[in-house]
């Protein structure tokens, strides 16, 4: 009754206990067992999505620390408000487990010939594409880089990463500027919360840091009561919110503490994104400035924004075309790029895109207009271009020559 | 023999019951659905002739970002109030009349005392209405701007409190007051629109006798720098401007208010300009001294005047007077390049294209079932041949209409066919039908040419449907980042084949389900097999497409928005028939599943193809999203009757299990 294709492998002999691991990691039932996962987690995260917003979906289903989670079904309104939860492995190992049972099963193990050349060709632009998307999450770097028509810029400033900068003032001016990066701030969470201790060599003092908040306000306690356990500083505290749906919107705040080597000890302060100015302190007769900001990567050169275009389709708000004329400025040479939707500016490792636009006044249609761009650094940037093109090519190859056989078939039986 | 044929006989009369029953909740749902709507007399009522309709039609108007014709947007603002594309009333003689978008428009314009007597607003939920302090007529019903004149203050005072509530937690009658509130201001509006050149500019006092006179707004618009300069002295002097003046220029003012939105209908003076003007726009830019070309401006403005007045002379009069100025902006626009597809984008609008394509759809789904009522009572070969090919040559001219509806939208659109939701239905509804007229000219078993049809009828009536609930005009221009015809052509295109042929091979999985269950064919073996490796293929084509388009497309991700996956719901629900797909394919070769379990994974394709396409925009949620509610809660529907035919599929299953293992005990016997 089945297709030719269809048929079941004969049983074979007995298997040594490496020949059944390896059978076990390279063999159809795992595959089909992983993809029925990442089916469910697809499902689930895009359901989930809605409630809690993209950034912490994500974290929660691809993050490389999470082993298992629980995935939220939330029942439709006339199944009642209710939610299933569902356990399940963490997304990012099962989509390794995967890439090592497509390498093993849909490689290694795969027959060989002419006629399977389409499925080795396809696995292998699907190993490419699993690969670039393990890259891209360890290595790629994503900023936003605004400047108003006229300006120029060198700096890309991070979507989410919130970093402790440290200057020494003299004459007013900073001299070298130190970063404590987020990865030592975003685990000082939870009640007890774990304090950390920086080292600064090259500094007078050492840092401390502690109830780190990825969405805190700070509160007055004239403002509103503390919690029983808040710490508070000068009449002040760290009131923690939960995170917005749109991570990049989160302002961050944390205790800290500078311990100067020498001298007396100093009070805690308090950093705060959304700090209007920079927290100063004297350590002997030097000055020291903090803040705590969205982390800022510096370009291998600068571009300017001669031109910023929004234009709409007549009498609506419907936007036909953005555009922004930069000048990427290099060792003294200059080079005029656009920048538009659909037409990046790709230069040394970096890809710059238009994202979004607008002027100082909204309300005022003379006003000077900005423009965002998003700087991009993932060295897999192109890898799925490439990966698609092996994967349409082994498809095509394989379903060509599957429906050829069916032709010849089909012809020799009629 | 006798016992065969009375199983036979049983089976066909179950899947009859089985059927109208469908069809009959199918029908009642739909039935329940729509507005009670009575026939109602609107005395002294007089047709629209036919010329004047033409004529009215051929004026060219920008809206939603293009340039249109009168008809496109008469429909779409009927459709967005009332909720259907005619109105059925009787006359003074009781005689029926059908008004038509483009009737109802010229009504609510030039006819504004009998356009408040027509039904025009669709309620879905009575309980507004009483809200408004009304008495409700049924539970959906449509109502006229008369019937709803007196609740009109509270409904506006209502609309604005539940502006304050989140979209999201509005509930039922909240959503119905608002929708209702900006239909009656938006019909507010239409009837208000020539208000100017009805009434005209009172000027009191200023007859021979101290009575007062009457003047057109545009000799006042040509007295604008006049009024302009006694302003200017009255204001270097310090003394009040003079009562007489202040009224005129009240009355100017709100003529011009009225006529600032609905029809946005004269071209603008120069090339360069994008933006077309309003009637009121226009008054206000030569009294305010903006206009370019007062001149021009004037001149439309009074050839407004002169129609509108026309209308209460006679048709033929008011046609001869609006000639000129339908002549005049359709000379403007086509100097601008702008009046390109107007001709053809009426025709598409007056052919009702959709419809034959329906019918002969229709046609042919009957004709496939009278060839397998014909095939199992084994009457004469010819007579069920005859049967098929009339379903076929049915099912080819359904399609015919399908791709002319095509084209014609890429003409008028200037762009590849697939840019919206609405686009994507008949698409894939095209591309069904064709791939199953395919698989039929291979297989030759009539059964993919009895769902070709089938498939074409209900993605039509789908298409009707959709385009009556969202009540949008889907030819208007796409926003920037998918203003691409490049990514339109192959990431698009490619993705919604892949819909398409998802969905097809759950269609031909049903079938499976459905002839083994109920045993009908005569060759069973033969065509089930036949049916396994057409949804076999069927399934590798959704695998090539829904692959490659979901690359393609996220190779467009990261040149439009810096990442190539982005977690937006639609390009999740494009990967998750990506990996089904698989999965089926990898269990099928792996021998997990055989085919009644291929054939049951097979059809709940049809749930992921449909939450894909469908479901992910009532999610309100990424870049794809249409933003639309209407029919959310049909999909539930449709999950449902899938999982319905799986667990049949699955019950015949365990049936023909429990049946086969005797058999297959004795067959294994090594004896």
């Amino acid at each position: 009754m089945a297709d030719e294709s269809f048929n079941v492998p004969p049983a074979r002999r007995q298997k040594s206990l490496g020949q059944q691991v390896f059978g076990f990691f390279a063999g159809f039932p795992l595959a089909v067992v992983l993809m029925l996962i990442l089916l469910l987690q697809t499902w689930l995260a895009t359901l989930e999505q809605v409630d809690y917003g993209l950034y912490a979906t994500l974290r929660k289903y691809f993050d490389p620390q999470a082993w298992y989670i629980l995935g939220e079904l939330r029942l439709p309104d006339f199944m009642g408000k209710k939610a299933l939860m569902i356990p399940m492995p963490g997304g990012y190992w099962v989509l390794g487990l995967f890439f090592i049972n497509l390498l093993l099963g849909g490689i290694v193990r795969a027959r060989k010939g002419w006629k399977k050349a389409g499925v080795l060709i396809s696995h292998s632009g699907i190993l490419l594409m699993i690969l670039s998307a393990g890259v891209t999450e360890m290595t790629e770097e994503r900023g936003t880089m605004d400047f108003f028509e006229g300006e120029s810029s060198n700096v890309a400033q991070d979507y989410y990463e919130y970093v402790v900068e440290i200057s020494e003032r003299t004459a007013g001016m900073p001299k070298e500027v130190h970063v404590i990066r987020g990865q030592y701030l975003n685990d000082l969470v939870g009640i007890p919360a774990p304090v950390r201790t920086v080292r600064l060599p090259e500094l007078p003092f050492d840092m401390q840091f502690t109830r780190y908040s990825k969405n805190g306000r700070v509160m007055s306690v004239n403002e509103m009561a503390p919690p029983a356990d808040a710490q508070t500083i000068d009449g002040y505290y760290i009131f923690d919110r939960p995170p917005n749906k749109d991570a990049e919107t989160n302002i961050a705040a944390c205790y800290a503490k500078a311990l100067p080597r020498a001298g007396e000890p100093l009070p805690s302060f308090i950093l705060s994104g959304d700090a209007f100015h920079p927290h100063t302190i004297k350590v002997g007769e030097r000055v020291f400035v903090f803040q705590l900001r969205k982390f800022l990567w510096t370009m291998p050169f600068t571009v300017r924004l001669d031109k910023a275009t929004a234009e709409y389709y007549p009498n609506s708000m419907k936007p036909k075309r953005f555009e922004s004329r930069v000048t990427r400025i290099e060792n003294g040479s200059e080079a005029n790029v656009e920048i538009k939707m659909n037409m990046p500016m790709r230069y040394e490792g970096l890809t710059f895109y238009q994202r979004m636009m607008g002027r100082e006044n909204a309300q005022v249609a003379n006003s000077r207009p900005y423009s965002q761009l998003e700087v991009v650094r993932n060295p897999a940037d192109q890898w799925p271009k490439y990966a698609l093109y092996i994967v349409t090519l082994g498809l095509f190859v394989h379903f060509l020559l599957k429906f050829i056989h069916y032709i010849e078939k089909n012809t020799r039986t009629h | 023999m006798t016992e065969m044929k009375s199983m036979v006989w049983a089976r066909v009369v179950a899947f009859c019951i089985i059927a109208t029953m469908l069809v009959s909740l199918f029908v009642f749902m739909v039935i329940d659905m729509n507005p009670k709507g009575e026939v109602v007399k609107i005395p002294g009522y007089k047709a629209w002739e036919k010329e004047t309709v033409e004529l009215m039609n051929q004026l060219p108007l920008q809206d939603g970002g293009r340039v249109k014709p009168f008809s496109t947007h008469a429909q779409f603002t009927m459709l967005r109030l009332r909720g259907d594309r005619k109105i059925e009333i009787t006359d003074d003689a009781g005689e029926k009349i059908s008004i038509k978008p483009t009737q109802w428009l010229m009504d609510c314009l030039f006819r504004p005392t009998l356009a408040v007597g027509l039904p025009t607003f669709r309620v879905d939920n009575s309980a507004a209405i009483e809200a408004i302090g009304l008495k409700a007529l049924g539970r959906r019903d449509r109502y006229s701007y008369k019937q709803l004149e007196d609740g009109i203050p509270k409904l506006f005072e209502l609309a604005q409190s539940y502006e304050g509530i989140e979209e999201k937690r509005r509930d039922a009658v909240q959503k119905q007051v608002i929708d209702l509130a900006y239909n009656v201001r938006s019909f507010q509006f239409l009837i208000g629109y020539f208000g100017f050149a009805r009434s005209g500019i009172e000027m009191k006092g200023a007859g021979p006798n101290g009575e007062s006179r009457f003047t057109d707004l545009s000799t006042v618009m040509g007295t604008a720098p006049m009024i302009a300069d006694m302003l200017k002295q009255n204001q270097a002097s310090g003394e009040p401007i003079p009562p007489n003046l202040q009224e005129l220029l009240q009355q100017v003012l709100d003529g011009a208010n009225y006529a600032k939105f609905g029809l946005v209908m004269l071209p603008p003076e120069t090339a360069t300009e994008k933006d077309w003007r309003s009637a009121g726009d226009r008054i206000m830019d030569v009294m305010t001294s903006k206009a370019a070309d007062p001149k021009t401006a004037i001149e439309e403005i009074k050839l407004i005047e002169t129609a509108v007045r026309s209308v209460g002379e006679s048709e033929a009069e008011f046609r001869r007077q609006l000639q000129p100025l339908v002549k005049k902006l359709a000379f403007r626009a086509t100097q601008r390049g702008e009046y390109r597809a107007i001709a053809a984008e009426n025709r598409y609008n007056q052919k009702n294209l959709m419809l034959y394509a329906m019918i002969w759809f229709l046609l042919g789904l009957l004709a496939a079932g009278l060839y397998w009522f014909l095939k199992i009572f084994e009457v004469p070969h010819w007579m069920q041949k005859t049967a098929l090919v009339g379903s076929l040559l049915c099912t080819v001219l359904g399609l015919g209409y399908m791709i002319i509806i095509i084209s014609m939208r890429c003409y008028i659109m200037w762009r590849p066919p697939v840019g919206n939701l609405y686009d994507t239905i008949i698409f894939i509804c095209t591309v069904a039908v064709i791939v199953l007229l395919l698989i039929e000219r291979f297989t030759r078993e009539a059964i993919a040419a009895t769902l070709a049809p089938l498939m074409g009828l209900a993605l039509v009536l789908l298409a009707r449907r959709f385009e009556v609930g969202d009540a949008k005009d889907h030819m208007d221009p796409l926003v920037a980042v998918l203003n691409s015809n490049y990514w339109l052509t192959t990431h698009v295109i490619t993705v919604t084949m892949g819909y398409a042929a998802g969905l097809l091979t759950a269609f031909l999985s049903m079938t499976y389900v459905l002839l083994a269950g109920l045993g009908l064919g005569q060759n069973l073996k033969k065509l089930l097999k036949m049916v396994t490796t057409a949804a076999y293929g069927g399934l590798c084509l959704t695998l090539f497409l829904s692959l490659v388009g979901t690359v393609l497309g996220g190779i467009w991700a990261n040149d439009s928005w810096g990442r190539f996956w982005g977690w937006d719901p639609k390009e999740n629900g494009a990967l998750m028939i990506v990996l089904w797909s698989l999965i089926m394919l990898h269990a099928r070769f792996g021998g997990l599943i055989r085919d009644w379990g291929f054939h049951l994974a097979s059809i709940f394709m049809a749930c992921i193809v449909s939450f894909s396409w469908w479901h992910v925009n009532f999610l309100g949620e990424g870049l794809h999203n249409y933003g639309f509610t209407s029919g959310k809660n049909f999909i539930w529907f449709f999950y449902l009757a899938v999982l319905l035919t799986i667990l049949f599929g699955f019950v015949l299953w365990v049936v023909e299990q429990i049946r086969d293992v005797p058999v297959k005990q004795t067959s294994s016997d090594p004896a």
